[in-house]
């Protein structure tokens, strides 16, 4: 996850952002004042923009402070893996294990491995409509919601990836690489998760080892026939081939992010409304 | 509702339409002769669900031996973004490793749903045409892609296993998933054959599709993919870029027909008559064969029909063939006996003459 978190996240708090953004907003509308004073229309129009960026930069990072401060209010500890929380508590704590969007089935699949308590995939379709249905209700109810991943081309909701509200919008976008990318990232997340599993003795290591085992598979060089999986090896291995895709897929979704993020928070949640060929479904065998 | 769609659903007598899907479109092509099959899929019906909703039976079902090793070897291959599926093109040296972008169509818009299933359609087309226009983000693999395939005016949907493309080839090829055993020359012909027409079922949309945004369709190349399990494992065993020519043609000229076998199927009904009175289905010709266990659920029907009216090709296909200048099984009988009127034919003579070296044949191995 370190070489993920690396290039995907800030280290910067997000208080600090904010201050730097502030900052960036006063350069920028003394800019515009100048413009204005000298009648310097190309000025005007690139300080335009570059405020209406800053402004919806600004929106982004109060609310993922507020998030955090509500997280760090309700949940002063990390969450604690117990039977009986709700299927939206689970979620969340896969996905953070996980780092990457991911599918129900890997979801129930990780949740089972760790506390031995598999929540049915089929629950997953509802707990998503649930989440964004109160989240319209309220926005800010919730520290983290789970939330679809998007796609980097239409930026509409991809309802079968899950993500977490809480997560940079980058990191929720998939982009044509991304699938391969994320896959690589859950082989590196599940490898270290195994190796700190074997250094305990924990018997979920075993667990571990076998939804670890599809990913590390379709690395080549990450694991030999017959032999228990060798976390590191696969970890290298992994990083190996996560090497010459990695930048063009973190170029994309940080493009994509670039679009998103002066639209509302709804939309850089749950993405853009889908639109159909109607006049194509009107000639389907019906 | 278009013309077309209200003329099938005319026909179809108030009976919802079912996707026939690729495996539906590639029976008729199995059997270009039977007018009952043809006239059930064209109009957007399966023969199990004529079974079920017309004749009130049990439809043609799966064996879940069969299915479960079907949904789990598809699933193995399929899920975690197709990983599986990935590693067996790369091993083959048909992906490189920057060839890493996929698409799975179904994840955009699970469920079964009108809209998802719309849906699952329009972001499949949005793919082929970043394809098309050369674009670099267009993904290598597209997984659980669902295309239109257009026969008399009507999209029929067909949901393909996946659609696999280098960045360097202009569009994509058919791949199909078939969970029996690869035992190398022994695997059942019949089986690869049927898997290769599914595929070129697929083909046949993606020409269509290209053809429709005024491409060549003929950039579709003949050629489909196929994976097969490895013998006592669920490990791929991929035979790519196999040569589809001949199920592409037969599959070409059983749809070509089409719009006339609908005009056929129109005049052979009476007035009024369609296709969810039971006495309608039964008055349109079929054509049994033995092979017809293996796709129509409606074979059981149609082989009473031809044992009733002593058509030989209920003691199979070698009979069927010897026995075809007689007509019938109460024919070749006489012929055989000497009972009945005497030979019409030179055919028929020779049928008699066979026929009484066999009588022989089979009176010394019975009584010595």
């Amino acid at each position: 996850m370190e070489c993920y978190l690396g290039d995907m996240s800030r280290t910067v708090p997000i208080a600090a952002q904010l201050a730097r953004n502030v900052q960036r907003q006063q350069e920028a509308f003394a800019a515009m004042a100048k413009a204005l004073a000298a009648g310097d229309a190309a000025s005007r129009e690139r300080a335009q923009a570059k405020i209406a960026e800053l402004t919806a930069d600004y929106q982004r990072l109060t609310e993922a402070l507020r998030f955090n401060e509500l997280e760090a209010r309700d949940i002063a500890t990390p969450r604690g893996r117990k039977p009986g929380k709700p299927l939206r508590e689970l979620a969340l704590d896969a996905l953070d294990d996980l780092g990457v969007p991911a599918a129900p089935a890997l979801i129930a699949d990780l949740t089972a491995a760790l506390t031995g308590d598999r929540p049915s995939p089929s629950r997953f379709a509802s707990l998503r409509r649930d989440e964004e249905n109160a989240a319209r209700r309220n926005i800010a109810a919730r520290p983290a919601w789970v939330v679809p991943a998007i796609n980097a081309q239409q930026l509409t909701a991809i309802p079968r990836l899950l993500t977490s509200s809480s997560w940079e919008l980058e990191r929720r976008i998939v982009g044509a690489r991304s699938i391969r990318t994320d896959n690589l990232r859950i082989a590196i997340s599940l490898s270290g998760r195994l190796a700190q599993l074997r250094e305990a003795g924990a018997h979920e290591a075993k667990l571990v080892e076998r939804l670890l085992f599809p990913f590390a598979r379709s690395v080549p060089g990450a694991v030999q026939h017959g032999q228990p999986i060798d976390a590191a090896r696969t970890i290298e291995a992994a990083r190996v081939e996560l090497a010459p895709i990695e930048a063009a897929d973190l170029e994309e979704r940080r493009e994509a992010a670039a679009k998103l993020a002066g639209a509302g928070p709804q939309v850089r949640l749950w993405g853009r409304p889908v639109l159909i060929d109607t006049a194509a479904a009107e000639r389907a065998v019906r | 509702m278009t013309p077309e769609n209200a003329r099938l659903a005319r026909l179809r007598g108030g009976l919802a339409a079912v996707e026939v899907g690729a495996r539906g479109i590639e029976s008729v092509a199995r059997n270009t002769a039977c007018t009952r099959l043809r006239a059930i899929v064209i109009a957007g019906l399966t023969p199990s669900a004529v079974i079920e909703a017309v004749f009130n039976e049990d439809g043609d079902a799966m064996s879940p031996f069969a299915m479960t090793l079907t949904q789990a070897f598809e699933r193995r291959l399929l899920s975690n973004g197709g990983s599986s599926l990935l590693t067996a093109y790369r091993e083959k040296g048909l992906l490189a490793s920057t060839e890493v972008k996929i698409t799975s169509v179904e994840d955009m818009a699970p469920g079964e749903g009108a809209m998802a299933r719309a849906r699952r359609v329009s972001e499949t087309q949005r793919l082929l045409e970043l394809k098309h226009a050369g674009d670099p983000r267009a993904p290598n693999l597209i997984l659980s892609p669902r295309l239109p395939l257009e026969i008399v005016g009507v999209f029929h949907p067909v949901e393909l296993a996946y659609l696999i493309a280098s960045d360097t080839e202009p569009t994509y090829r058919v791949g199909v998933i078939k969970s029996f055993a690869d035992r190398g020359g022994k695997t059942d012909k019949t089986d690869i054959r049927a898997a290769c027409r599914e595929a070129a079922v697929g083909t046949l949309a993606l020409r269509q599709h290209i053809s429709r945004r005024g491409g060549d369709p003929e950039m579709a190349l003949d050629k489909v993919d196929l994976v097969l399990r490895a013998p006592g494992s669920f490990n791929p065993r991929l035979f790519a870029q196999m040569r589809a020519e001949s199920e592409l043609a037969s599959l070409i000229r059983a749809l070509s027909t089409a719009p006339a076998d609908l005009d056929e199927v129109e005049r052979l009904l009476p007035a009024g008559g369609t296709l969810a009175d039971p006495a309608m289905i039964e008055r349109l010709p079929n054509n049994y064969r033995s092979a017809c266990k293996e796709h129509c659920a409606l074979w059981e029907r149609c082989r009473a029909h031809a044992l009733m009216t002593g058509q030989p090709i209920v003691l199979g296909d070698l009979a069927a063939e010897q026995l075809a200048a007689a007509g019938s099984i109460s024919r070749a009988l006489d012929l055989w006996n000497g009972r009945g009127r005497p030979p019409e034919n030179e055919a028929e003579a020779t049928l008699k003459e066979a026929l009484r070296e066999a009588g022989e044949v089979l009176d010394r191995i019975a009584n010595g």
